[in-house]
């Protein structure tokens, strides 16, 4: 029983190293997509139409800048 | 980003309201400024009717979204409702017949037909029958399918079976840290199946002794056993299985593990689908193959605890094999050749 024992340390160490190497890899990973597709953060074609579909919709006060979602102290007036 | 995805789902189900001075007023307390002026363009009822019939071009009801995760503009996915049923319901069902039928089946076999026994070999002798080498694999493969299955089943029962016991927090940390286990103890499982895959393909290629063996059961239900290579007909069958299921269950998990954005939401709910539906079919047929590797099979498991097994035992089950070996036919790979005649055991 001795492989046994030994594959059961196999399988630990396997795991250990496979996050070590891996845990950044998928974070960043799954960081770059984000950041690709967000790398312009509030882009022209984002922004509603004043007359059109969205136009109920205002545009955000964060956004490309700040980063930051928008709030009842941060939102700009309403547009008339 | 619960709090985006809940601003979001605010300003898309806003301009699908009906009342619009409701929505308004619930939405600015989010922080989510309305036109006024503006009257909502569709309900929710028009636009499921609008879905319903097809006469959307991609069979999505999708708005606009500020932030960047663009999918969150999907406000209807019919794909969605399909695979949260299955997850919720169907793959439990799956999970539960498949588990169930095998326990079955092994507890018909042990009850009505018992263990197969052997006569030892009277001298003592011994056959070498794997390398170290190979049971390392074996029981690496083994111990990370077993940690796999349960830490995964957590995933399908947990909420039904655990949390109910445990607690919320309790159950909240073991699925966190139970999801991190199953992620990267899955890369030990395919390390397994790949030497597995390359080191015993040529033992488990089916040939016509296979077929008369498949015929007759292996004798399993009376009737005198067909003769066998290294590995029987029934050997090999689980070996394919586990290949093909393996690499199924590791390429969906590790497309699970990479960004959302890769595969898309639609995707992610076909690797899902694949890898519980490939894992329930792999523990059904573990289950059956650990029994006949130990209980079902008497002195079979000293080929994986101690790599030989009685010369008596070989020449029961495995007759063609033992031929070959002590003809001096047969090597092992990266090994000496082996002794024409089997040693004593010590």
């Amino acid at each position: 029983m001795r492989v046994f024992l030994l594959s059961c340390l196999g399988v630990a160490l396997i795991a250990a190293a496979a996050y070590a190497i891996l845990e950044g890899g998928f974070a960043r990973n799954a960081g770059d997509a984000f950041a690709r597709a967000g790398s312009t953060r509030v882009s022209d074609e984002y922004k509603p139409d004043p007359a059109g579909y969205l136009s109920h919709v205002q545009a955000p006060a964060g956004g490309k800048t700040s980063g930051r979602s928008q709030t009842s102290e941060t939102a700009p007036p309403v547009r008339q | 980003m619960s709090i985006l995805r809940l601003l979001l789902t605010i300003v898309l189900l806003a301009f699908a309201a009906p009342s619009f001075a409701q929505s308004s007023n619930a939405a600015q307390d989010r922080g989510v400024h309305l036109n006024p002026q503006r009257e909502p363009v569709a309900d929710e009822q028009q636009l499921l009717t609008i879905l319903r019939d097809g006469r959307l071009p991609d069979g999505k009801v999708t708005g606009n979204v500020y932030i960047p995760d663009a999918k969150a503009a999907v406000l209807i996915q019919p794909e969605g409702r399909f695979w949260r049923d299955f997850k919720v319901t169907g793959s439990r069902w799956v999970h539960a017949i498949l588990f169930l039928l095998a326990v079955a089946a092994v507890a018909a076999l042990f009850f009505f037909r018992g263990g197969q026994t052997y006569e030892r070999d009277p001298q003592g002798r011994r056959i070498k029958r794997f390398r170290a080498v190979d049971r390392f694999a074996h029981w690496l493969t083994a111990v990370s399918f077993v940690l796999l299955a349960l830490t995964g089943l957590n995933f399908v029962f947990g909420r039904v079976l655990v949390q109910p016991l445990v607690g919320d927090a309790a159950f909240s940390t073991m699925s966190y840290w139970g999801l991190v286990s199953h992620n990267f103890i899955g890369f030990a499982f395919i390390l397994g199946i790949l030497y597995m895959t390359v080191a015993w393909m040529q033992d488990n290629w089916f040939g016509r002794v296979d077929v008369e063996w498949m015929k007759r059961a292996g004798g399993y239900f009376g009737g005198e056993e067909p003769p066998a290579e290294k590995f029987n007909a029934g050997q090999k069958l689980i070996y394919w299985i586990s290949v093909f299921g393996g690499f199924g269950i590791a390429v969906t998990g590790i497309l699970m593990m990479t960004a959302i954005s890769w595969l898309g939401v639609t995707g992610m709910q076909i690797a899902q689908g694949a890898h519980t539906l490939i894992a329930a079919g792999l523990i059904a047929v573990v289950i059956g193959h650990a029994y006949l590797g130990s209980v079902g099979v008497q002195g079979s498991f000293d080929a994986m605890s101690k790599g030989d097994v009685d010369l008596e035992w070989a020449r029961t089950h495995h007759p063609l094999w033992v031929e070959r070996v002590l003809s001096g036919q047969e090597t092992l790979r990266g090994g000496p050749r082996r002794s024409p005649h089997p040693e004593p055991a010590e």
